[in-house]
């Protein structure tokens, strides 16, 4: 689609420009931003992280210390079951971070005649609660609680699990000393509940919907805003159950006691999300912050929203002030297409906008005006021009109605003469001619005929020839022999004759009773005749001078005899000199051989009008160069 | 059309190519007639002309009555034989003296002058 207006153009060309920068802008300003910002986020993460780990870590601490000194004090020696009692009471109620505590005496350690001993204090909902554990169903020192540290002789953190509650416990082996060496007494067993840890993680406040969870050595998750996860799944199934090798293998790190930055899918809420994961030393369990990944980006999204859409108002508002600019810049654009249109379909008065700035409109709108008062002025003066030219083609036709009128034209000229037949023509080359013919008879039985050739063409030639006709016929009716018409003529032309013009002419008189032709020539071309029935040949003609230049040229006359069915032919240099395109003559001999063809039985007009059409082939579309005349006379 | 012109012995030279009639005459009259104001006897050399109309018939005999009011002459030269037949049928022939070549003419007006 061909785009009409400038300034469509110059929006979308403007404005499209524009909207590619500010996308290129706003698209490296958005992916910068979140690079700054991931950088922050990861860095908060592990912040937060450990922070939290901190936090653990020192309630853990504290229930361990707690558990030693219990163990210490054990070892010191024999204690009786109330004191056991007294000590696990008072440490349990005066240390809120434990659930319960008890202490697990080895097989008749503590008494031989009993298998179990085993005191727990516990808080429960209903309040403190002394157990003696230990029976044929709970065989205590069975239990990983108890065999795990006994077996590796040093205090260990037991996977969380459910009794009643879910809880972990801290189990602390202590021995007694003897001459045998240190011999296992029991086991002091710290119980904590879980509950407690998932308040610490649970104020963890990540974003709006960011949380954090507790994984324990084996990846199972131990708190977890979802309740029913809790040690019901591992990062492990978790994995399986979406196919996700890559989280499979963070639940190896996290087990490994690795710490790390990692995308993640959100358990809570199936969302994409960042997550940082770090080990708590002291049970070897893992904790993950997850970041949900909307939340982390919001703030640059609704900026980079707000400059999008400062952006596009910007844009807007540059169209606008772009249309306002074209519309002002074109607006004498359309104002010149118009009046240039109004000034095509001939209205040269149409009037142009008044620009007078100096930039590129203001000067094509001078330009323009210049153009219309020169166009105005042009076609003023070919206006007049023209008006001259018809006047003169129209004078000069009717010169050329003049000129031809006072050559005869009536044929046949003499209908009641059968002595002799007369035809001719003459066609000038332009509207008016040099060449003249005429034929007059000058008394019962002499007949006058003459064939005239001016110098030059058009009106000058026009003007002298019919001078020269007009002197010729008139010394012709006095009765004169043709050199002395000649002669005559002559002086009077040669008189004033300023311009140097001259004629060349032939001149002839028939004896109509006996045939006899008296002839005079001026510098004429030789006529054709055909005597007692040969061909046509030239004539011999004393040459004498043309009419004009030269007064006082003495002419000679000839005579020829006609018989009957002769036939003279003359012509002027029109016909013999007629020119093709190449140039090339008609030529004497072209003439002479038309003629011959033709014969002697011939209607004059025919013969006449063949040798003009035979020229007319000659010279093909080459213009006329001069006036073609021809005059024949036949004698019967 | 082309007209150019040389001194030989004093006398003036003017070469004419070209045909001589109605388109070119006057033209031709613009150019030769200049000259023959200041200069006393002229060889007009027509070897490289081919064609003399009537119109190019008085623009010879204009330099010529041009040339004798300041008492010189005008001789032509090279004539072909077409030209020479106009000048021979209208009688021009008897009043310009006529040369095969500008040498010869030249000679004769020296001769003369």
């Amino acid at each position: 689609m061909k785009i009409r207006s400038l300034a469509v153009k110059f929006i979308l060309y403007v404005s499209g420009c524009c909207v590619v920068i500010l996308l290129a802008i706003i698209g490296f300003n958005y992916r910068f931003s979140e690079g700054i910002i991931m950088a922050k986020i990861r860095e908060n993460a592990e912040n937060l992280a450990l922070r939290t780990v901190n936090k653990i870590e020192i309630e853990l601490a504290s229930v361990k210390k707690t558990a030693d000194t219990v163990a210490d004090y054990l070892e010191e020696g024999a204690v009786s079951k109330e004191r056991i009692e007294r000590l696990l009471k008072l440490v349990v109620v005066n240390n809120k971070e434990l659930y319960g505590m008890g202490i697990a005496f080895e097989p008749y350690a503590f008494d031989p005649k009993s298998l179990y001993f085993c005191p727990y204090y516990a808080k429960e909902k209903s309040g403190l609660v002394l157990y003696n554990l230990g029976a044929e169903a709970y065989r205590y020192f069975t239990l990983d609680w108890y065999q795990i540290p006994r077996e590796l002789g040093r205090a260990v953190w037991t996977e969380p699990y459910f009794d009643d509650v879910l809880m972990a416990s801290y189990s602390v082996p202590f021995y007694q000393a003897s001459a045998q060496g240190r011999k296992l007494k029991g086991i002091v067993n710290a119980d904590i509940s879980l509950q407690w840890l998932t308040d610490i993680v649970s104020s963890v406040k990540i974003f709006k919907t960011g949380d954090a969870y507790l994984i324990s050595r084996n990846g199972m998750i131990i708190t977890h805003p979802l309740k029913e996860l809790i040690m019901n799944e591992t990062v492990f199934s978790v994995a399986e159950s979406r196919n996700d090798p890559a989280l499979r293998e963070i639940g190896r790190r996290m087990v490994r006691g690795e710490s790390g930055f990692v995308p993640f899918t959100s358990l809570a809420r199936n969302k994409k999300s960042w997550m940082y994961y770090a080990p708590v030393p002291s049970t070897g369990w893992t904790l993950a912050v997850v970041f949900p990944q909307d939340e982390l980006f919001e703030d640059i999204r609704r900026q980079t929203a707000l400059t999008g859409a400062m952006a596009g108002a910007g844009i807007i508002f540059l169209v606008l002030v772009i249309a306002l600019l074209a519309h002002s810049i074109t607006k004498p654009l359309r104002l010149i297409s118009r009046a240039a249109h109004s000034i095509g379909e001939g209205n040269f008065d149409a009037k142009l906008p008044a620009v007078d700035s100096a930039d590129e409109v203001g000067r094509l709108s001078r330009a323009f005006g210049n153009m219309q008062s020169a166009l105005k002025e042009y076609i003023k003066r070919l206006t007049e021009t023209t008006a001259a030219k018809e006047r003169i083609e129209s004078e000069l036709k009717i010169a050329h109605e003049i000129q031809t009128g006072i050559l005869p034209r009536i044929f046949p000229a003499f209908p009641d003469r059968k002595e002799f037949d007369i035809y001719a023509m003459m066609e000038p080359a332009k509207e008016v001619g040099g060449d003249f013919y005429d034929f007059c008879l000058i008394d019962e039985k002499r007949l006058f005929f003459v064939m005239g050739d001016v110098s030059g063409k058009g009106v000058p030639a026009a003007l002298f020839m019919m001078i020269t006709k007009t002197l010729l016929k008139n010394e012709a009716l006095q009765g004169l022999a043709a050199h002395e018409i000649l002669y005559k003529v002559n002086n009077i032309l040669a008189l004033d004759n300023t311009a140097t013009m001259f004629a060349t002419v032939f001149c002839g008189i028939l004896d109509t009773a006996t045939g006899e032709v008296e002839f005079a020539n001026a510098g004429h071309n030789p006529p054709l005749v055909s005597l007692d029935g040969r061909p046509f040949e030239f004539l011999t003609v004393d040459k004498g001078f043309v009419l004009g230049p030269m007064q006082n040229f003495k002419f000679t006359s000839r005579k020829l005899n006609l018989g009957h069915g002769d036939t003279i032919f003359l012509y002027t240099d029109g016909v013999t000199e007629a020119m093709d395109p190449e140039k090339r003559l008609f030529s004497e001999q072209r003439l002479q051989d038309a003629l011959s063809r033709l014969g002697r039985d011939k209607y004059l007009v025919e013969m006449i009008r063949t040798v003009r059409e035979e020229v007319s082939v000659f010279v093909r579309n080459a213009p006329q160069s001069d006036d073609i005349t021809m005059l024949i006379l036949r004698f019967n | 059309m082309e007209i150019s012109t040389t001194t030989q012995n004093g006398v003036t030279v003017t070469s004419f190519s070209g045909s001589l009639d109605g388109g070119t005459v006057s033209d031709a009259q613009d150019k030769i007639m200049p000259l023959i104001s200041s200069k006393i006897s002229m060889v007009l050399d027509l070897k490289e002309c081919k064609y003399v109309s009537s119109a190019g018939l008085r623009l010879l005999l204009l330099a010529a009555k041009q040339l004798s009011t300041q008492g010189g002459v005008l001789v032509l030269s090279g004539l072909s034989d077409e030209v020479k037949d106009v000048m021979e049928m209208t009688g021009f022939s008897n009043f310009f003296k006529m040369f095969d070549c500008v040498a010869s003419a030249v000679e004769a007006l020296a001769k003369e002058g």
